[in-house]
């Protein structure tokens, strides 16, 4: 299923008089994966129901293969959504759930009855035609989700927090076979997610939205490397991030750190916050003083939580153990402590 | 997981009736014996009667009778079609979509429901007067046309209030998936979201066609004496041409079509019962935007008040229409009464006093016995459960027509003479709205999530302190309803009331009844306004009685 890709132009979406989406720009190469991250209410399920046409957006428009979507109902847009509840009809089997889009197509009986055997193929479940849908396990009814939406052929398939109803281990298995199914179709898909670990796994790209706006796009080395914006770095998991205060020096500015002041020398157009990484500290004896209040081991590493003066809370990463309750200190070069535009969302 | 839960439920269920072995057996004692009094013996001398192969053969041998059979049929039938299509086209413009004024459409279509039968005919036959309908293909009376308007009228609220009700708690992801595979949303429509609502669209219809099939007081005032159903000419042979025998075997057939028919919905209820509303249900929160259905509003805001509103408002411009222009002189007539000789056999002060003190004696026997049966019916003994459960469904099933002509047949003799003593009425007014009030309050206390009870108990209450307060302000909610809903069943009822009442201790339905009978303006128009103080009586227990708005708007 090849296509030109998706293209979404200064998309603007209000519902109810208030502004849900503002100015919403991005690509989709044919047969990406690409995962749109956010916090919860950013707008994300929103965007996806814009792009499917459930929802109408105001300003903007969407080309997809070629051809403007504005104005084009739902039903003939031929993009696939998967939803959080799997929304399976409770009153049709799971073979009739996978026959639905086949027949809105109009497809005879023997090509949609050999679609729905290759479709359960594809997703494990051979011989569940006749299931009924309240009898199928979390993991099941996504499958057979999966399986329906991908049933008509869609050269473009949304997935809306998919996985959240199922357990870690669950999901990670879920990913790696929904990303294997719709890299050997070629099928390009945006996977809606808050969880960066599930982001980094499934797509090959992503989109960080915050408040109704796409703040950053790129591959996820690139975000863990230079993060750029607060919210990105909050939501794929860096630590530790603080709003400093700021003093105004001659020419320049000075955030406030433990370890004094990282001075900055461009201009500050708007509010910022510090990026200290657990790995530019050092436990040294003569830092900065801090009381160990909570451990969590990480990959074979111990993640300290750690609380300093002026309820400075700071997370260090450690090979030794540490009791809970203890003091140690910490040496940071100021230099080190990164820049990041705007503010954390809590 | 689920299996774990659904198990940890069942075994929380069955150790959760408190209640007493001496409630029980006190339950059972006083709900048996009302039950044998008033329900089982009047049938059981009913089915003495009609049972004979002679009579029987006599009956059934005659084409008129097969006739008035299949008009029972084909009215009914289209009554409840009729009343599907209405009630599921204002269920959505009610429930799914947002605008202002919405509330009062919901409750201008969901009003109809505790309307006494006779009001809504008299509605009827104040359109059909004031168009000149009379004589044309349209005419309202004596015709079939009429009755199944009326019923539409009554029914459409059962069908909005049971679909709307379902419908609201649906969540929007099926039909959204339809739409994005491909279907319109004519297709989506018929393919996804009809089947959804097939439980609510059985439920509705069922009791919708309950209800045309023994309708009584339309048929009777609508139907004139060209258009007749089994439950009139029941009335017809004990009453007028005092023919026991004949009654008792169309009886007969009545009953066993109702049972009949309470099976069959009773099993498709069960086949279709999904899961769909089960945990995790939560109600539908954001309606449509109005913006884009400005179609669909307009015409479901005109229908709503066209079809509703306007008999109503129709029935109280003839009440206040006399001869030398509008006045309230019926009205005054009705309460002063009799300046002329010829209004004197129509005690309406009297029907008024009758039908208010009877509703609330009826009022009160059927609270007090629905609430022992409704804790009888959700008993921790399944087998008692089980029984209580059908027990009160025969009730609900059984036409008002038989029940009282049950009781005027049985109750003649010592020790049971009852049936001339004026509080026969009341009783079997209760027994019609026991019913009711046990579903009501049955519901209600399987309703109470166990989990609110071990919130409490883990707070620290006794098992007398949860009952007291978690049990008991829901349960007296729903009491309340349901004794509103019995006091609006006992004042309009009409069946059971027109065999029982003496011509000298009237009722309002009766008195309506008797004056729509006798030609003339005056007797008309006096029938017309005690129609509207009618309506007004029950509207206003109604809204007194049930503040919290179960009745008019409960989901079904």
């Amino acid at each position: 299923m090849t296509h030109d890709g998706l293209e979404v132009r200064n998309l603007s979406v209000s519902l109810a008089d208030a502004k849900i989406l503002h100015d919403i720009s991005f690509f989709i190469a044919p047969g990406e994966i690409v995962a749109l991250l956010g916090p919860s209410g950013c707008g994300k399920s929103t965007l996806l129901k814009a792009i499917t046409g459930l929802v109408s957006h105001q300003t903007g428009s969407m080309i997809f293969d070629a051809k403007d979507l504005t104005g084009v109902p739902v039903h003939k847009r031929q993009i696939g959504l998967m939803f959080q509840s799997h929304a399976l009809f409770p009153h049709r089997n799971v073979e009739e759930n996978l026959a639905f889009g086949l027949e809105m197509q109009g497809a005879t009986k023997a090509r949609i009855h050999s679609r729905i055997a290759d479709l359960l193929e594809l997703v494990g479940l051979c011989g569940f035609e006749k299931r009924k849908v309240e009898t199928l396990s979390g993991g099941e009814a996504q499958r057979v989700a999966l399986a329906r939406s991908l049933a008509p052929h869609p050269k473009l398939l949304l997935l809306d927090e998919p996985y959240n109803s199922l357990d870690r281990s669950m999901r990670r298995h879920l990913t790696d076979e929904v990303r294997q199914i719709l890299k050997t179709l070629k099928i390009s898909a945006i996977h809606v997610t808050h969880d960066s670990d599930e982001a980094s796994r499934m797509a090959d790209r992503m989109l960080i939205m915050e408040k109704g706006q796409i703040v950053r796009q790129g591959t996820f080395q690139e975000m863990i490397s230079n993060p750029e914006v607060t919210i990105v770095a909050d939501l794929i998991g860096l630590e530790t991030i603080w709003e400093p205060t700021i003093e105004n020096l001659e020419g320049s500015y000075s955030a406030a750190t433990p370890w004094g002041g990282r001075v900055i020398h461009e201009p500050i157009s708007s509010t910022i916050s510090l990026l200290l990484r657990p790995e530019k500290i050092r436990i040294t004896p003569d830092g900065f003083p801090v009381v160990i209040e909570n451990r969590v081991l990480q990959a074979g590493e111990w993640v300290l939580s750690c609380r300093g003066e002026d309820n400075f809370i700071v997370a260090v990463k450690t090979d030794e153990q540490y009791e809970i309750g203890s003091q140690i200190s910490l040496m940071v070069d100021p230099n080190d402590i990164e820049i990041l535009s705007g503010t954390l969302p809590y | 997981m689920s299996y774990a839960k659904r198990k940890w439920n069942k075994n929380y269920k069955e150790n959760r009736n408190s209640g007493s072995s001496i409630f029980t057996l006190t339950s059972i004692t006083v709900i048996g014996i009302f039950f044998s009094v008033f329900y089982f013996f009047p049938l059981g001398k009913l089915l003495r009667y009609g049972l004979s192969a002679s009579t029987l053969i006599d009956v059934y041998g005659s084409t008129a009778i097969w006739k008035i059979i299949w008009f029972t049929f084909w009215q009914a039938t289209l009554s409840t079609l009729l009343s599907l299509l209405l009630g599921t086209f204002v269920a959505n413009t009610v429930t799914r979509l947002r605008f202002r004024g919405q509330s009062f459409l919901r409750v201008l279509s969901t009003i109809p429901f505790v309307l006494p039968t006779v009001v809504v005919s008299s509605a009827f036959i104040s359109v059909n007067k004031l168009f000149r309908l009379d004589g044309t293909i349209f005419s309202l009376e004596a015709s079939a046309l009429g009755i199944i308007m009326a019923h539409a009228f009554f029914n459409t609220a059962i069908v909005v209030r049971t679909v709307g009700g379902w419908w609201s708690q649906l969540k929007d992801e099926p039909e959204h998936a339809a739409r994005t595979l491909g279907s319109g949303p004519v297709k989506a429509f018929m393919h996804v979201t009809l089947p959804r609502l097939k439980p609510a669209l059985l439920a509705s219809a069922s009791l919708t066609f309950l209800f045309s099939f023994t309708s009584f007081g339309v048929i009777l005032l609508l139907g004139g004496l060209r258009k007749s159903t089994i439950e009139t000419e029941i009335w017809r042979y004990a009453t007028q041409r005092t023919d026991i025998k004949t009654a008792a075997a169309l009886g007969i057939a009545q009953l066993v079509i109702v049972i009949l028919m309470l099976i069959i919905n009773g099993n498709l209820r069960a086949r279709h019962a999904t899961n769909e509303l089960g945990a995790g249900f939560r109600p539908h929160a954001k309606p449509l935007n109005a913006r884009p259905h400005m179609l669909r509003i307009t015409s479901g805001v005109f229908l709503v008040i066209s079809f509703f509103g306007l008999p109503l408002l129709l029935l109280f411009e003839r009440s206040i229409k006399t001869t030398t222009g509008y006045s309230f002189a019926y009205y005054k007539q009705i309460f002063t009464g009799n300046q002329s000789e010829r209004f004197k056999v129509f005690a309406t002060k009297e029907a008024i006093w009758n039908s208010i003190t009877w509703a609330l004696i009826a009022m009160f026997v059927a609270t007090v016995l629905g609430y022992f049966a409704a804790n009888l019916m959700t008993h921790s003994s399944k087998r008692l459960s089980k029984t209580a459960d059908t027990l009160l469904l025969l009730p609900l099933g059984t036409s008002g027509v038989l029940i009282g002509f049950g009781i005027l047949i049985a109750l003649n003799a010592t020790p049971v003479d009852f049936r001339s003593k004026w509080w026969i009425v009341p009783l079997a007014q209760a027994m019609i709205g026991v019913g009711f009030v046990a579903r009501i309050v049955s519901t209600a206390i399987r309703g109470i999530d166990p989990q609110l009870k071990d919130a409490a108990k883990i707070l620290g209450a006794s098992n007398n302190q949860v009952w007291r307060n978690i049990d008991l302000p829901i349960i007296s909610r729903s009491l309340v309803a349901g004794a509103a809903f019995s006091f609006a069943i006992a004042i309009g009822e009409f069946g059971a009331t027109a065999f029982l009442t003496r011509p000298q201790r009237p009722t309002i339905p009766t008195t309506i009844f008797n004056l729509l009978g006798r030609p003339g303006a005056e007797t008309f128009g006096m029938a017309m306004a005690l129609s509207v103080i009618l309506a007004a009586v029950t509207g206003v227990s109604i809204a007194i009685l049930d503040r919290t708005g179960s009745v008019i708007s409960r989901d079904t």
